[in-house]
């Protein structure tokens, strides 16, 4: 098992030198540059001032330099400086990160209480109530667009409760009331869509390990329900839902980009977005970087997590 | 040569009757005061009446009802300044972050009268020459003395024609700054200059730095300065954290300790924590409005802004360089309507220089009467005389620039009103990096026509000189002799009336020929919550003196 998680991670260094490579070059073809943008759109600046700029930014070296420049410091650990903030990009993205990552932490924890339960449910309950609810919690969760509902729980709180946390975030290791008050209303608006989807894969998963011969033999020898569902059940029709939940861990830390900017969290994908739009190239490929790194690990948990699970899954 | 004057000597000579309202208009003139400020100085001189910088109490009130001292304020910000360098940031969200921190020779007061700042007083022995007396004991906010070498090392970076200061052709007539003394600066132009005292209130590219900063310190993200507040720390995206500078010359003001910007993009944010009492401020619109209306907690003070919301042609291209073509479009644009649907009414139209701005503006009335008229049969006539055929293609660049919904609506209403004769206006919603790079020298001015907007400028001539003056890159294609000649006089006129005469010939001409449809100002919504104290708005939207003159009263 070492091994094979030993040599996951060696993979992990092409993978990333590809990713450095797509990403400096996107941000290079995206039309208007940091100059362009730091300058606006109604002023005009001498192509001397435009060479002050470029050099103040590191930015007057022809690209390939530029690349190797970065991609140098990376390699060191050094993943540079945001060209707009000049604040050092992984000092950055670890203050951010975190905040992101407890949101995505807390959306699934919650989902999950209330996903998998309601999901056995309707794969056990299969008629009536249970079958009715499973369904319209699946639309509704997969319809509502979850920024909408994120403006409707502030305008809720604030009118009718005249409530609002605390605006001025605070680590939950400093202040978990606070944090998690401030986590509430976040947290509720990104787990509607991702209980109806984990709700359904649950039930989908469960229905079909419920009909499988083993579990008939189970019943047929004597075996409590409760006792099938716990010991022979639900290990096994937990593996596409591990799949599942380890692809919406990754895509939430990619960062839910509306949500944080809605509830004014300064989380990952807010970052990455907002130097998108400032052409903060350092900051970007920094991130993106920093993001995949995650996105691979995460996978490799999950593969991981595979074998103890499923003890057919060896990976010698 | 003239006579030596000061503010000073002109409110004394005022106070005791000693001169004429035409010779104070002269005086005034000189020195590059505005209307506005002539007209608060009239005011304040037929009282006694303590200065502005002072606490706003008197002597026999003291006792009683004065402000209280102390306390901390969490404030809601709209946008996200990015980056807090007063050198090379153009947006006007970076100025709003930095303001309280940094200040210049000058400042503007909540009603825009210019009134000393980092200069006590200045004096004009000639017309190209300004001597500013700075103000002693003034200290930069890491305790070390300010004096006439910051405002020299300041100039030096902002002049410098190679230089990174994005602003500088706000100081383009500038020719040298020297050191007088210690405490005296010498700034010589090449012309007459009017804007130039405007041009230090306005803090672009004129935040005084201390000397070094450049080199010595990150300018994006921690900032050493004058003013009333010291920047503890600056997390994009995030928060502004605010506390007072003890040793601020304007003392004991601020009157509180610390205050805290949260950035809240998202307006519906702003509402919910304002009214929830966890914002003591927030910027809000015509829809913070609307949900807040009859809040009996809150305190909303509603008025107008100077942002001057605009269509802007690129005359390079046919047939919007023919100003047949663009006189109909004009005529064809109902700008009532545009305020209406895409403002929420909540704006004044205008023309070039926005409606509100000092009395260099045409008033509405005027606008309504001799220029803004819907007239269909004559813009298709027009349109038929310069050989454009029905269903002409405009090309309508747009993006959403934020703080307004404006530039995304006024987009989908304007297409409705010029189908009416004939043009098939094409909206081509982009990005914002993308637009700043289309609608530049860089993309080769690739559109028909832009929604843009100006942002407040310190001077008639910020509206007009870098579009309309045809050697200028930003002109487009514009060309008007007139013009040509009326924009370089008018920047360098230091009479007041011949001024007025020349800014208003300009928009009569600008009106006529139609290189950019203005539409409207807007108004803006402030909520505050009832112990926020002496709030004042500006319609600049600029907080600076608001907040150095604030008080909670609890």
């Amino acid at each position: 098992m070492s091994k094979y998680i030993f040599r996951r991670l060696v993979q992990l260094l092409p993978t990333l030198f590809g990713i450095s490579l797509l990403v400096f070059g996107l941000m290079r073809l995206l039309p208007g540059d940091v100059v362009r943008v730091l300058v606006g759109p109604e002023l005009t600046i001498t192509p001397e001032q435009r060479a002050t700029l470029e050099r103040m930014l590191g930015l007057d070296a022809p690209l390939y330099i530029q690349y190797l420049r970065w991609i140098g410091g990376v390699l060191t650990g050094d993943l540079g400086v945001s060209l707009r903030t000049s604040q050092p990009v992984l000092a950055t993205i670890v203050q951010r990160f975190p905040i992101t990552l407890e949101l995505s932490v807390l959306a699934l924890i919650f989902s999950w209480i209330i996903a998998v339960p309601l999901g056995i449910w309707a794969a056990v309950r299969r008629r009536g109530a249970a079958e009715f609810t499973a369904q319209v919690v699946g639309l509704i969760g997969l319809s509502l667009p979850n920024f909408w509902l994120a403006t409707m729980l502030l305008l809720g709180t604030s009118l009718l409760l005249r409530w609002q946390p605390s605006p001025l975030w605070v680590s939950i290791f400093v202040d978990p009331g606070t944090n998690l008050q401030m986590m509430i209303m976040p947290v509720i608006s990104l787990s509607v869509a991702l209980i109806a989807a984990i709700m359904r894969m649950v039930r989908s998963s469960m229905l079909e390990v419920l009909s499988q011969d083993y579990i008939r033999t189970a019943r047929a020898k004597g075996l409590g329900e409760t006792l099938i569902l716990s010991r022979h059940a639900l290990k096994n029709a937990f593996i596409p839902v591990v799949t599942v939940m380890g692809v919406q861990l990754g895509l939430l830390l990619g960062g839910a980009v509306v949500i944080e900017q809605i509830y004014g969290l300064p989380g990952i994908g807010w970052m990455i977005l907002n130097g998108i739009y400032q052409r903060d190239y350092t900051l970007v490929q920094g991130g993106v970087l920093f993001i995949a790194v995650v996105f691979v690990l995460i996978n490799l948990l999950v593969d991981v997590l595979y074998a103890y699970v499923d003890p057919r899954i060896r990976y010698d | 040569m003239r006579e030596h004057d000061s503010f000073q000597r002109l409110t004394d000579d005022l106070r005791n009757q000693r001169i004429s309202r035409r010779e104070l208009f002269r005086r005034a003139a000189l020195m590059g005061l505005g209307l506005p400020a002539v007209a608060s100085l009239l005011a304040a001189c037929a009282v006694p009446a303590t200065t502005p910088a002072t606490a706003p109490t008197t002597a026999g009130e003291a006792a009683t009802t004065g402000p209280k001292m102390g306390g901390t304020s969490i404030w809601a910000a709209e946008s996200d300044p990015v980056a807090l360098n007063p050198i090379t940031n153009s947006n006007f969200a970076s100025t709003q972050g930095f303001e309280h921190c940094y200040e210049s020779l000058t400042a503007y007061d909540a009603k825009l009268n210019i009134i000393p700042s980092l200069a006590e007083s200045w004096e004009q022995p000639d017309d190209l020459t300004y001597i500013f007396k700075l103000r002693q004991g003034v200290k930069w906010h890491d305790g070390s003395d300010f004096t006439a070498e910051d405002v020299k090392y300041t100039f030096d970076i902002v002049l410098d024609p190679e230089g990174p200061a994005v602003w500088r052709s706000n100081f383009d007539q500038v020719d040298s700054v020297e050191i007088v003394d210690p405490h005296t600066v010498k700034f010589t132009t090449k012309a007459p200059f009017p804007p130039l005292l405007g041009a230090f209130a306005i803090l672009r590219s004129s935040a005084i730095i201390k000397k070094g900063a450049m080199e010595e310190t990150n300018l994006d993200s921690t900032i050493i300065g004058t003013g009333p507040y010291k920047l503890i720390q600056y997390v994009p995206q995030d928060v502004i954290e605010l506390e007072k500078f003890a040793d601020y010359w304007g003392a004991p003001l601020p009157y509180l300790d610390k205050v805290t910007f949260k950035i809240l993009i998202d307006e519906d944010t702003r509402i919910a924590a304002l009214r929830a009492g966890q914002v003591d401020y927030a910027f809000l619109t015509a829809l913070g409005e609307q949900r807040l209306a009859g809040d009996e907690q809150l305190v909303l003070i509603k008025g107008p802004r100077t942002f001057l919301f605009i269509f802007v042609f690129n005359m390079l291209r046919a047939p919007w360089s023919d100003v047949r073509v663009r006189q109909a479009i004009s005529l064809a644009t109902n700008r009532d309507e545009l305020i209406e649907k895409a403002m929420s009414g909540a704006g004044d139209i205008s023309g070039p220089i926005p409606t509100g701005f000092g009395d260099w503006f045409i008033p509405p009335d005027e606008l309504r009467e001799k220029y803004y008229i819907e007239d269909l049969e004559k813009a298709k006539a027009l349109l038929a005389e310069a050989g454009v055929a029905e269903g002409q293609k405009l090309d309508l660049l747009v993006t959403d620039f934020g703080g307004s919904g404006f530039y995304t609506g006024a987009g989908v209403v304007w297409k409705e009103q010029l189908a009416r004769i004939g043009i098939d206006v094409q909206i081509r919603l982009v990005e914002q990096g993308v637009y700043i790079q289309e609608a530049s020298p860089d993309g080769n001015w690739n559109y028909d026509v832009g929604i843009n907007a100006f942002s407040p400028r310190h001077d008639p001539d910020g509206f007009v000189w870098a579009r309309f003056f045809s050697e200028n890159p930003y002109a487009v294609g514009y060309k008007n002799e007139r013009m040509d000649e009326i924009l370089p006089a008018a920047r360098a006129e230091l009479d007041l009336e011949k001024r007025h005469a020349l800014y208003r010939e300009a928009q009569e001409i600008l009106l006529t020929e139609s290189p950019m449809i203005w539409v409207s100002v807007d108004n803006i919504v402030e909520g505050l919550q009832p112990y926020v104290k002496d709030y004042e708005q500006s319609a600049f939207t600029r907080r600076s003196w608001a907040l150095k003159n604030v008080w909670l009263d609890k």
